[in-house]
């Protein structure tokens, strides 16, 4: 017998201990990866959205093709050529330090992680890129508390569902696990907002100083009234003339006479009528609500000669602004300005935009022309986003329009001038009320042109520009204050001060190579060329009663969101040293020195968490029985007080035929308890959920007076 | 029961200092990026105790296994875990040493049998010493970890070639039929089922195994495997000598083993038949660590 010498067995098994990772939570992970990309696209814009697209398609090929070794390298190869692609073109848009041009390169390397087959480490990669940028989003001052929300709540339950594979998000014990996390969560959470000390500029003297001016100001409005400084009216005026306009934005928040800022000249001031304060300029409609144009490109404008400066009758204007802090990147300035101070961007559109949000007063010296100037030229894309009138939108409005189409473009200025006609001629019934709306929706411009006819400047402005588009003529909307208050002040007395109550909407067409202003409002019945307030409360007149009501449904909801933000703000947005100091002084715990505040902060935190541990822990000692060996204890005594005791060695089914045999009356209830509990105590299924509905039925048992 | 950080852990501990210190240092208001980090440490200081929870009050009961594996087969041992709460226990990982050898959830009232396969590196007795229980549910960033004190030993025995016709000496038929009962005695754990006297214990309620007489030698032909019959290198001899005993089991030979300083007495049967493979097994078997918890070496017990 021969048997060949062979190696010792060293056969390696195929033995897999490494974690899976399920469709629902590779799904969650993708779903936080958009969610934390988000502002990067947006900010960014389409050519970064393409790369991300570029980036997903490699992943999904790789994933498609993923043992064949050409196809990995290919595939790899073109992650780097995007990843760098992307980078470059980042560095070039925003130089190499930019906030942007760092994270849209993290979020493409994000995206191109989901490529290196490792499913657990990648997602958990993912996680953690996505987790960083929603950080630096927010770090950054990217402030939706829905975003704050979402993001909390995806980024828990991508956790959950990588770390528990067999879970579905739909399940009823995720949205438990998840739901139960959370609210646990909450009070640990509210102390240490609550408690933990603010230390704005005592710790890190690198801060910029003057950026914190909402802060400052704060602080000593605190220390010199012990109250805190709300956000004015006027500054809400200010914060609402935002990136969006909804027409019924300027008659809500516009009806405060506050100042919001003024203008010092050092020349006699232009005639109060021509004061167009210029803000934001609207491109995009999508049948209810103004949008701006998403990129900014600084103006191409040349500054002033100095011949032009020297000329006496040429209409140019220099003044110095006062702003106060709204938060926002807002400035403005006459129409139209072509000089602006340091740290501010003049746009193509002619508007001011700061280059820090505006979270202190801030001043700024302006040059404007009063007439538009200099000619310009529209490119392709401007011509087609100022024709633009949303599909399925105000199709009698585009009816009308269209009436005055004229291909020549020279004629623009007449096609203006008989469209804003139609708003002067008395038999039409235009009247100016900032206290009616046409119907909201789609089809609004339509109810307010041919229906209500009743509106504000807003309206008007819109209406107007939407009925040039449909007859040709490019345009766009523009807001902003018209008109001004002239301060008479013994120091100087060219000062104007400009009101919340004068915001204002006008149109702008294009024509002869240059941006014409038209400004419909003036253009109503029973208005004058003079200032016009744009709440209006001189032109009011009474509404119906049906409006009224339907207004005061507006107001209501309108105050309750108003209250909601500024709850929002002071609670989570804006609390700070004094907020936690007011709170403090209310608690009795104003003495407190900040270390005191870190150490009750950590012994709350720590009094709480252990005390939620011992309500955990307590309630696993406590169901540490089994509960269907105590279903079948009760039945078994509910049949011993009728005379049927078990004996020492019997099981349960022989214990149910003798119960049966001894109470017939109830056999089928009998049977169904102890077979349910047999499958529950010995079967496959161990449905637990039965029990409470075992124990009724053996409670409802009845088995007369007895054996 | 210990807790530590797992590695993604410490990474999101980093991550929320660091966004605290940002948070705090910022020029501008970065509340929401404070309250985003305090919401990650209330969130991860509440999951710490859920992680404790899904481990506690569970039982692990190691299962005596009378199969032992082959080297064409992984290591192979069993546990039993007991949920005797009413708690679901998703996401519990069986571990040697830090390796993860085993992901599982228990329902509510559920009780299961882990069958645990490893990697091995040959014929030997396996020493299985540094189990753990383990968890990271619910988020993952931190783990509880429980150790199983008792220690595990299973067997992988060497696994010879079959021996072809050529092979055969001769090709004696089974030998069937009744036998006499040389006596009872106590069970054993080595003891096959087939031997226990039923009736014995239903009437004591005690295992007893029967013993046979010895069938007439002379019928059978007796042979040794011995050591020193050729010179080849160790492991093949195993197999040469593991080959012979398996075929002179299947022929129901009585066969006896003899190797340097080591004889096991000419016998038959399943039991005399493990002994020597055992034998085998572990003869000038190394002493290694396979992996943390997992070594190879001589066995403790008696053969």
């Amino acid at each position: 017998m021969t048997i060949s010498a062979t190696a010792p067995m060293l056969d390696k098994f195929d033995i897999h201990n490494t974690r899976a990772l399920s469709n629902d939570a590779l799904l969650m992970v993708f779903t936080t990866l958009c969610l934390a990309s988000y502002p990067y696209l947006i900010a960014i814009g389409w050519w970064f959205i393409g790369m991300v697209a570029a980036a997903l398609t490699t992943v999904v090929l790789h994933h498609i093709f993923p043992n064949k070794n050409l196809h990995t390298v290919c595939f790899k190869i073109t992650g780097y050529i995007i990843l760098l692609t992307t980078a470059f073109n980042l560095y070039r848009q925003y130089g190499y330090v930019h906030p942007l041009t760092i994270n849209g390169t993290v979020v493409i390397i994000a995206w191109l992680k989901f490529s290196d087959q490792h499913p657990y480490r990648d997602a958990s990669g993912v996680l953690l890129i996505a987790t960083i940028l929603f950080a630096e989003s927010m770090i950054a001052g990217y402030q939706h508390p829905f975003y704050l929300v979402s993001c909390l709540a995806l980024i828990l339950a991508t956790l959950i569902t990588i770390n528990n594979h067999r879970l579905r998000v739909l399940s009823r014990f995720f949205v438990f696990t998840h739901g139960r996390l959370l609210l646990l969560s909450l009070p640990l959470l509210a102390i240490l907002y609550v408690l933990f000390p603010r230390l704005p500029g005592s710790l890190f003297p690198w801060q910029i100083p003057g950026v914190n001016g909402w802060f400052d100001a704060q602080e000593k409005s605190f220390q010199q009234t012990g109250q805190l400084n709300g956000i004015s009216p006027a500054q809400e005026t200010i914060k609402a003339l935002g990136e969006t306009l909804n027409l019924d934005q300027l008659s809500t928040l516009g009806q405060s006479d506050q100042r919001v800022f003024t203008a010092t000249f050092t020349t006699p001031p232009p005639s109060l009528n021509d004061l167009y304060w210029r803000g934001a300029v609207f491109w995009k409609y999508d049948g209810e609500t103004w949008h701006m144009r998403r990129h900014w490109k600084r103006s191409e404008t040349n500054p002033p000669t100095q011949q032009d400066t020297l000329n006496p009758h040429f209409p140019i204007t220099h003044y110095k602004m006062q702003l106060p802090a709204h938060g926002r990147h807002w400035l403005y300035g006459l129409e139209f300005p072509v000089e602006h101070p340091k740290g501010t961007v003049l746009t193509n559109d002619q508007q001011l935009i700061s280059a820090r949000k505006l979270n202190q007063p801030f001043e700024y010296e302006v040059t404007s022309y009063l007439i538009p100037y200099p000619p310009g030229k529209l490119t392709t894309r401007e011509r087609r986003m100022a024709h633009q009138f949303p599909r399925n939108s105000n199709p009698k409005l585009f009816e009308f329009g269209a009436k005055y189409f004229d291909p020549n473009e020279d004629n623009s200025v007449n096609v203006a001038n008989k469209i804003a006609s139609h708003f002067q001629n008395t038999n039409n019934g235009f009247i100016y009320d900032v206290k009616r709306f046409p119907k909201g929706g789609k089809h609004s411009m339509d109810d307010f042109m041919f229906n209500s006819k009743a509106g504000q400047c807003g309206h008007y402005a819109s209406a107007l520009a939407l009925a040039l588009r449909a007859a040709g003529v490019p345009s766009r909307l523009v807001t902003g204050f018209r008109g001004g208050r002239q301060l008479h002040s013994e120091t100087n007395a060219y000062q104007i001060e400009v009101t919340g109550s004068m915001a204002h909407a006008w149109v702008e067409y294009w024509s002869l190579g240059n941006w014409w202003r038209i400004d419909p409002t003036l253009l109503v019945p029973g208005q004058t060329p003079n200032i016009i307030p744009a709440t209006g409360d001189s032109y009011n007149t009474p509404a119906p009663l049906e409006d009224q009501q339907s207004n005061n449904d507006k107001k209501i909801f309108e105050t309750f969101r108003n209250d909601l933000e500024k709850f929002i703000d002071f609670s989570l947005v804006y609390y700070n040293t004094q907020l936690q100091q007011q709170l403090l002084n209310k608690l009795g715990l104003g003495h407190l020195q900040s270390i005191h505040l870190l150490l009750l902060s950590v012994f709350t935190v720590g009094i709480l968490w252990v005390s939620m541990g011992w309500y955990l822990n307590r309630a696993t000692r406590d169901k540490s029985i089994d509960p269907a060996l105590v279903c079948y204890q009760r039945l078994q005594k509910t049949l011993g007080i009728a005379g049927l005791t078990i004996k020492a060695n019997e099981g349960p089914y022989d214990f149910m035929q003798r119960a049966i045999f001894l109470f017939p009356e109830q056999r089928e209830e009998i049977e169904r308890i102890c077979l349910a509990l047999i499958a529950i105590r010995y079967g496959k299924d161990n449905n637990l959920k039965q029990i409470p509905a075992l124990m009724k039925s053996i409670n409802r048992l009845n088995l007369g007076s007895g054996v | 029961m210990t807790f530590r950080l797992v590695s993604s852990g410490y990474l999101v501990l980093v991550l929320i200092l660091t966004i605290i210190f940002l948070a705090l240092c910022s020029p501008s208001n970065s509340n929401f990026a404070l309250f985003f980090g305090f919401s990650l440490i209330s969130t991860s200081l509440v999951s710490i105790w859920l992680t404790r929870r899904n481990i506690l009050g569970l039982s692990v009961t190691p299962v005596a296994d009378r199969k032992h594996s082959s080297t064409r087969e992984p290591l192979r041992f069993r546990l039993h875990v007991n949920n005797p709460s009413r708690l679901h226990r998703p996401s519990l990982t069986l571990r040697l040493g830090n390796q993860a050898i085993k992901r599982f959830e228990l329902l509510p009232m559920d009780n299961q049998q882990l069958h645990i396969e490893l990697n091995h590196n040959g014929r030997g007795c396996y020493h299985i010493d540094q189990l753990s229980l383990t968890t990271d549910y619910p988020i993952g960033l931190f783990r509880i970890r429980l150790p199983l004190t008792f220690a595990l030993q299973t067997w992988v025995l060497p696994c010879a070639p079959t021996l072809t016709k050529t092979h055969a000496l001769i090709n004696t038929p089974t030998v069937e039929g009744d036998r006499e009962i040389d006596g009872l005695y106590e069970y054993n754990n080595s003891d096959s089922l087939n031997t226990i006297h039923w009736k014995t214990y239903a009437k004591t309620q005690k295992l007893v195994v029967k013993h046979f007489v010895p069938e007439e030698s002379a019928a059978l032909p007796h042979i040794w495997l011995d050591w020193n019959t050729n010179d080849q290198p160790t492991e093949a001899r195993i197999l040469h000598l593991v080959a012979q005993a398996d075929w002179a089991q299947r022929n129901n030979f009585q066969f006896g083993l003899r190797l340097p300083h080591i004889e096991i007495p000419q016998g038959i049967g399943n039991i005399h038949y493990q002994r020597c493979l055992l034998q085998l097994a572990s003869f000038q078997c190394p002493q290694e660590s396979i992996m943390p918890g997992l070594t190879r070496g001589k066995t403790s017990a008696s053969l």
